[in-house]
């Protein structure tokens, strides 16, 4: 397929783009004290920005992203210490898609850990990943949203010996709009560090930046959900949340 | 007057003369020739005579007095500044300035006031470095003025020519971090002594875009000193990510995205580096290469994660982020890498005063403290 030079012009913009919002994430996360080591995101960016295999895509993947905070009340077990959470995330997709399903590749885990000096490391890890359906694939045996959060994951499963009477299940995969790095981050810090997103929010950059990648990547999303319980017709929106009952 | 560089120190030749002989001994020594001290106005005078390479300026020039009993009024940093401006009004055309002078004076008179620092290319401590390592010194010198003629003439052309000035192209600078050249793309003129500064100051002395050999052994899990295969597995990433840019002959460095994309482009690459042990690198090299010649970097201490990344400033060995703090250091881009300290170095204050773990620490460095007294 020959591919147009306005049209590789317009996806190194779009990959120009996408690489500096990543560095400006960089910015605002140092520049507030929510993470100190902000050079994943800098690697990030830099690999965003290079010219991938296929002329029209992006790709990059966020390794280790750490955020270091206080443990949350309410913890179990109760624990001394400080809570690290490391977010790492690989994404690709096409340049000019921009639609509910947006990526054809999307692994994000959010690990946290508490290292006490009392107890064994402590862990807690979920998982967001993108299911890839093919034509030929057999009905999943349990339900698999497109994109989905679900509990545990390798990094769990090596301390199954040591759960107690806590019980690791694949299930349940939820639902959930699919996020890249400037969404991800909010995530972790909406989540898991106290007072960090309102301390991020104040800051107009962040609030904008964060508000377009919602429009981007959650609005037609949004959108593709509602409409899911009308089209009962298209296929590819019975992907986003199976729950809903095709007439 | 010949291509050389020029000394003006106040120093007797007694003092002086072994360690000018050792920058001018060897294949790579270079020719040095001492300026007589006079006012500063006819010393300048006097050197704008000279076909220079470079000038090497003692830090007390104020101490001695020469034969004919003159004693300058001047320190070396007045006469850089001097120089300097000189060399801005096109007066002189851009030559490399390098401070020389021994421990002593340099941590008396040098290291506890930062004003003129930025006046230097190097600087060198008389009696461990050109003492210890002539060879080494002579070779950065000689790279400085290489370094520096180069530059002249990039300069002339314009900013347009920054990236090809460090040995890449438009394209690929691209997608490398536009806040990197930000503050010489502003400028309406260009010197070289200004680039040399910022190349030297911002991009190889410090770890970012470029990274070191002990950087690059580190994002590798590779441990040198055990390690026969290191020199091969060298050779073979410096073809693909090995800087070729200006005063790349005296200070090898490596460009840190093109390691990425060269280790994501082995054949079955596990993954990004940074999320694999020490352990796993070098399995994974060693097969690549088909050579069991490597070993893994030990942990600094036992417990700690092999998910290396940085070099602890204290005690100078790779370290995963998650078990250290960021270190302070003034001045850092946002774009460069953030310097760190194991918790053992910033527990036991290794490397201070100069590494000191950043405010930002205080609390993880307060429970790994608390953690180890538990």
């Amino acid at each position: 397929m020959v591919i147009g030079k306005a049209a590789e012009r317009r996806a190194q913009a779009f990959r120009s783009e996408r690489a500096n919002e990543l560095r400006s994430l960089a910015d605002d996360l140092y520049k507030s004290g929510v993470v100190s080591d902000v050079s994943p995101l800098l690697q990030a960016a830099t690999e965003c920005n290079s010219r991938p295999k296929n002329p029209l895509g992006w790709e990059y993947s966020l390794s280790d992203l750490y955020f270091d905070t206080l443990i949350p009340r309410n913890t179990l077990p109760k624990l001394e210490g400080r809570l690290s959470v490391q977010l790492s995330l690989s994404l690709a997709g096409n340049c000019e898609e921009s639609s509910h399903d947006s990526f054809t590749e999307l692994a994000i885990d959010i690990h946290a850990e508490i290292i006490s000096p009392k107890a064994p490391k402590s862990i807690c890890t979920w998982h967001l990943d993108k299911h890839i359906y093919t034509p030929d694939s057999n009905e999943p045996e349990f339900i698999h949203p497109l994109y989905h959060f679900q509990y545990g994951g390798y990094r769990m499963a090596s301390i199954h010996a040591v759960l107690g009477q806590t019980l690791l299940l694949e299930a349940p995969r939820l639902a959930h709009p699919p996020m890249e790095a400037i969404l991800a981050v909010d995530h972790v810090v909406s989540n898991y560090i106290s007072g960090g997103r309102t301390l991020l929010l104040d800051e107009d950059s962040y609030q904008r930046r964060l508000r377009h990648a919602q429009r981007r990547w959650w609005f037609p999303y949004a959108q593709a959900l509602l409409q899911s319980f009308d089209k009962a017709e298209d296929p590819s929106l019975w992907t986003l949340w199976p729950s809903i009952v095709r007439p | 007057m010949s291509d050389k560089w020029v000394c003006i120190d106040d120093e007797s030749e007694a003092a002086l003369g072994p360690y000018l002989t050792a920058l001018n001994s060897g294949p790579t020594g270079i020719q040095i020739e001492r300026a007589s001290i006079q006012d500063i106005g006819p010393l300048i005078d006097g050197l704008k005579q000279y076909n220079a390479l470079g000038f090497l300026i003692d830090l007390r020039l104020d101490e001695v007095a020469s034969q004919s009993g003159t004693k300058a009024a001047f320190r070396g940093l007045t006469l850089a500044q001097e120089l300097r401006t000189r060399m801005t009004e096109g007066e002189i055309q851009s030559l490399p300035l390098v401070l020389w002078s021994v421990d002593r004076k340099l941590r008396s008179s040098w290291d506890g006031d930062n004003t003129g620092h930025d006046l230097f290319d190097r600087v060198y401590v008389k009696d461990k470095d050109v003492g210890h390592n002539p060879m080494l010194v002579a070779n950065e010198l000689s790279s400085l003025s290489t370094g520096y003629a180069n530059l002249r003439r990039r300069v002339g052309v314009g900013y347009s020519h920054f990236w090809k000035t460090l040995g890449i192209e438009e394209d690929e600078a691209s997608g490398l971090d536009p806040r990197i050249s930000e503050d010489l793309a502003g400028r309406e003129r260009h010197f070289a002594h200004e680039w040399a500064r910022f190349i030297m100051g911002q991009l190889i002395d410090r770890p970012g875009p470029l990274i070191s050999e002990d950087l690059l052994a580190a994002r590798l899990g590779i441990d040198r000193s055990k390690s026969l295969a290191w020199p091969k597995l060298q050779q073979r990433i410096t073809v693909e990510c090995g800087y070729d840019g200006v005063f790349a002959d005296g200070w090898k460095r490596w460009w840190s995205h093109r390691l990425d994309a060269w280790w994501r482009a082995l054949p079955f690459s596990p993954g990004p580096l940074r999320k694999i042990t020490a352990t796993d690198r070098v399995a994974f090299l060693c097969n690549n290469l088909n050579d069991n010649g490597l070993t893994a970097a030990p942990p600094i201490l036992s417990g700690y994660s092999e998910h290396y990344w940085v070099i602890c400033k204290g005690l100078d060995m790779p370290l995963d982020v998650s078990d250290g703090v960021v270190a302070v250091l003034p001045d850092l881009k946002a774009w460069q890498d953030r310097p760190y300290l194991s918790f053992k170095a910033a527990l036991d204050r290794t490397g201070r005063p100069k590494w000191r773990p950043h405010p930002f620490e205080e609390a993880r460095l307060r429970a790994a403290a608390q953690a180890i007294e538990e």
